[in-house]
């Protein structure tokens, strides 16, 4: 099997606040390879922005990473590194695109400039050559008249001409893996769809590979080969798309794919899981989805199931075992 | 354009305003300057005869449009006083306020920017909460008694400048360059605690912003970070801190003048407030209001120019 580009392994990231340390993500494992792109979906405060934010060394000052390992390229160990060497690795190895286009890029500061400034600080290019280097990607991503837009504002542009800016400013330093945090979130319909065309294109083209997060499921079965569903901080279910949209196995994620709005119901009331996530601090040993499962059982209470393999998903829950597992040849 | 001519016409009503504003003042002042001149001994009929030859005895209203139409031809009138134009006493005094409040100014930028990028930097260490504490004190501490220890530092203990000996530029560039040190630097050193601590705040606050987070993210040092994006943000709220600075520094310079002896606006005015000297002061008093203005007139513009946001939008 291919070595992964990245590689997760029982990744531990907690908050610590006065009264003490809490876990924010669990033992948390993935990997993303070559030309992939993986999906994270998970209601809000899963723990998605935290796992990227972990892979790009950028936790909050309160947040740190507890246990586990992150394995970049099968050989560098993305924990504990110093400034310097994260510097060398965001941009250029790993980067990253966010939600909002607008505050994510500098208001005075050209958007020609904040996508070449990658390139002046990792490459020893000429400035000339970093410019048409720079134009040359604008045109890529759908950016029309790259020359005239290269020294224009952030304020100039609409929002999705902005969101192809972030883009590519996460593309120019030609990464291995790129990270993007819900980035069609922002942004209204039809430009959503042209963006997810943009993302499709550049797995297609460029080889792109990805970690692409996102609530939104007709978003990830677009875009993604694989899906990681995530609850409060924990890995529940994992498995290419398809399958988690037609047979879910984990409540949680049959409860995420119930509530994906469906033109077929129109007019019914929307369902949403009953419950929320549980914040930091009520986290317990159980099944972190005790609380709001509609099929949990005595042991969920207590018990932290165990992964499980079935044919080519992995899921954490009591409901399933390995003898159900059916060895995919 | 537009912007332009907006911001101009504001400029104007203001000017106005404030003329007629010192105009009113002087003559709701008690005293009569004529008496003021001609000593207690005169009588009325004396002050009287006076009051007629400096044009005191005309309606408030022929005063005022004199006065005005006066200055649009350089001519402010005639000192009380010193039975000379005030325009050539102002003239002799303006270059020494001048000097003073450059120096003062120039002082507070190569200070006050380096040290307030500094703090922020280090924000957290103990350098930085040290040099947070002296600007607490440096606020606290009016400029005239920095200039009384500056004073007793250094023109008394060290020998190392002059107290109250004014040099012109003209005489000898480096000993008025010493006559002035001292005075701006006790007229700038709260400016500059001003200036660390807004420019700290200012550095803080941006370091939070989602830009920020998208440079570090392109792996962009935080050297990069500071002098190249967080700079050009924090551009426009340093440029408002120094109109309001220059403003400060003319009104500091009234009592640093009279604490070092400098022969500028500040001395001047005070010693025409008391002599009743009202031609004088009226100018004096419209001078420095007009630069006030006109500064906070010449920020404004600079916004245009440099936040791309407003430029465009005009
Ligand atoms: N700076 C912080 N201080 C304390 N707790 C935090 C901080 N940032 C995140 N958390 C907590 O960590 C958990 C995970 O947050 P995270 O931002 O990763 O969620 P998310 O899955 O990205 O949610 P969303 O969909 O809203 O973006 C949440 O419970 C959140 O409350
Ligand atoms: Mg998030």
């Amino acid at each position: 099997m291919v070595e992964p580009i990245l590689d997760v392994k029982d990744l531990d990231v907690s908050f610590t606040f006065p009264d003490g340390q809490y876990k924010a993500i669990d033992s948390l494992s993935f990997t993303v390879h070559s030309n992939e792109v993986v999906g994270i979906v998970g209601e809000s405060g899963c723990g998605k922005t935290l796992t990227s934010l972990a892979i790009m060394g950028m936790l909050p000052d309160n947040a740190s990473i507890t246990n586990g390992s992150i394995c970049f390229r099968h050989k560098r160990h993305l924990v504990s590194l110093s400034e310097k060497e994260w510097q060398s690795i965001r941009g250029r190895a790993i980067s990253m695109i966010f939600q909002e286009p607008m505050t994510a890029l500098n208001p005075v500061y050209p958007v020609g400039k904040q996508i070449s400034e990658v390139l002046i600080k990792h490459t020893k290019q000429s400035r000339k050559a970093i410019k048409e280097q720079t134009i040359q990607l604008m045109k890529q991503v759908g950016l029309p008249r790259a020359e005239a837009l290269y020294h224009s504002y952030p304020h100039q542009l609409s929002g999705g001409m902005r969101q192809r800016i972030v883009i590519a400013m996460a593309l120019i330093g030609e990464p291995d893996l790129i990270i993007a945090d819900e980035p069609t979130t922002a942004l209204d319909v039809t430009i959503q769809s042209q963006i997810i065309q943009l993302f499709r294109k550049l797995k297609q083209e460029k080889k792109v590979s990805m970690l692409f997060i996102s609530h939104d499921w007709g978003v990830l079965s677009q875009v993604c080969d694989r899906v990681l569903v995530l609850y409060a901080g924990q890995l529940v279910e994992t498995g290419p798309i398809s399958r988690l949209v037609d047979e879910p196995l984990h409540p949680y994620t049959k409860g995420l794919i119930r509530s994906i709005p469906d033109r077929a119901k129109r007019g019914e009331p929307l369902y949403t899981i009953p419950g929320r996530v549980p914040p930091l601090k009520e986290r317990h040993r159980g099944c972190p989805f005790y609380d709001r499962c509609r099929e949990r059982m005595e042991i969920c209470r207590t018990v932290r199931p165990k992964t499980v393999n079935i044919k080519e998903q992995m899921v954490q829950c009591h409901l399933y075992t390995e003898e159900m597992d059916v060895p995919s040849s | 354009m537009r912007y332009i001519i907006y911001k101009l016409s504001t400029f104007i009503v203001t000017i106005a305003l404030v003329s007629l504003i010192v105009f009113s003042v002087f003559q709701v002042l008690p005293g009569r300057p004529a008496q003021t001149i001609l000593g207690i001994d005169a009588d009325e009929q004396q002050v009287a005869q006076l009051e007629k030859e400096l044009g005191l005895d005309q309606s408030l209203w022929e005063q005022y449009i004199s006065w005005i139409s006066g200055l649009f031809s350089g001519d402010l009138g005639e000192s009380l006083k010193y039975q000379q134009p005030v325009i050539d006493i102002l003239l002799d005094r303006i270059p020494v306020t001048f000097s003073l409040a450059m120096l003062s100014i120039v002082l507070t930028a190569l200070i006050g920017i380096p040290l307030g990028i500094f703090i922020a930097r280090t924000d957290g260490k103990w350098v930085s909460t040290i040099l947070s504490m002296l600007t607490q004190l440096g606020i606290a501490i009016p400029s005239f008694w920095f200039g009384f220890i500056l004073i007793l530092l250094f023109s008394v203990t060290f020998k190392l400048f002059p107290s109250n000996s004014y040099v012109p530029w003209s005489e000898d560039f480096f000993g008025a360059l010493q006559s002035f040190f001292l005075p701006a630097l006790a007229l700038a050193l709260s400016n500059i605690a001003i200036m660390i601590r807004y420019l700290r705040n200012t550095i803080l606050d941006q370091m939070k912003m989602d830009y920020v987070r998208t440079a570090k993210c392109k792996g962009l040092s935080e050297r990069w970070i500071v002098y190249r994006h967080i700079l050009r943000n924090a551009f426009i709220p340093i440029l408002t801190i120094f109109g309001m600075i220059i403003a400060d520094t003319l009104g500091g310079s009234i009592i640093i003048e009279n604490v070092f002896s400098l022969p500028g606006l500040g001395s001047l005015l005070i010693q025409s407030i008391s002599a009743r000297d009202f031609p004088l002061v009226q100018s004096m008093v419209l001078y420095i209001a007009v630069l006030v203005v006109f500064i906070n007139f010449l920020v404004d513009l600079l916004y245009k120019v440099i936040d791309p946001r407003i430029r465009l939008k005009g």
